[in-house]
């Protein structure tokens, strides 16, 4: 790996641990002692593995190989993970665009049983990323294919803009915040 | 990607500001949240050309009466 690969890896995880620890300073819940913020680690993909034998499993991802390869393309990515006390209850990634003037939040999974963070995953992930992406100067936080319409309605009540598949070159659908 | 932002730093107090103030302006809580928001397929979408980086503009607000 390239001194100038591993200077940026420790610059932008600098960035995102500031936008995590920030975040969770701010969580407005009674039981934020509980919750933990923190890096896709070695650990954390170990923990990845038990979501892969779950029934209740929506995608068939494997975190663990997956993620090496998208964390060591993109240095500049946003990750994240949840921890509910030892549990891990979400996962994230996303990355900035060519240009660096809009952050892509592409892939958010909760654990697909047994979440005591149920309804509070997408919250936490998008508030982080929200910041991260203030952090590295994008001006514009997109959730790329955010599939589900109760989500759609739901942010769209809290500034965020709704954008058809047409609108985007690769034909994806978004929602889109304009940050400040 | 250009650093043009992220060469000037926020302090300390900026970045607990901006906390705050996305913190008060998100939702904290989705009744029925879906496990799965995106899809592992965007991971593998190629990046964005720098000429397709439009800007989203932002809505205009609505001159008060």
């Amino acid at each position: 790996m390239l001194a100038t690969h591993i200077e940026a890896e420790s610059r932008y995880e600098s960035f995102r641990r500031m936008a995590r620890e920030a975040i969770h300073k701010e969580l407005p819940y009674g039981d934020s002692k509980n919750i933990r913020l923190s890096e896709i680690s070695q650990n954390v993909l170990i923990f990845s593995k038990a979501w892969a034998a779950d029934a209740n499993r929506k995608v068939d991802w494997p975190w663990s190989e997956g993620y090496k390869s998208y964390a060591f393309r993109y240095p500049n990515r946003f990750e994240l993970a949840t921890w509910y006390g030892n549990s891990l209850v979400g996962l994230s990634l996303g990355r900035p665009s060519y240009a660096g003037t809009r952050l892509r939040l592409e892939f958010i999974e909760a654990s697909p049983s047994h979440n005591p963070l149920r309804g509070r995953i997408v919250p936490i992930t998008i508030s982080v990323a929200e910041l991260y992406a203030n952090i590295i100067g994008a001006s514009e936080l997109r959730i790329i294919d955010p599939i589900d319409k109760k989500l759609i309605d739901y942010y769209s009540s809290f500034g965020y803009r709704y954008c058809d598949a047409r609108a985007e070159s690769n034909h994806k659908h978004y929602l889109v915040k304009v940050l400040l | 990607m250009t650093d043009k932002k992220s060469n000037q730093p926020f302090t300390p107090a900026d970045i607990k500001r901006l906390a705050k103030k996305i913190i008060s302006e998100n939702p904290i809580f989705i009744p029925d949240e879906p496990t799965t928001v995106g899809s592992p397929d965007n991971l593998t979408d190629e990046p964005e050309e720098p000429d397709n980086e439009r800007p989203t503009k932002k809505e205009p607000e609505r001159s008060k009466k």
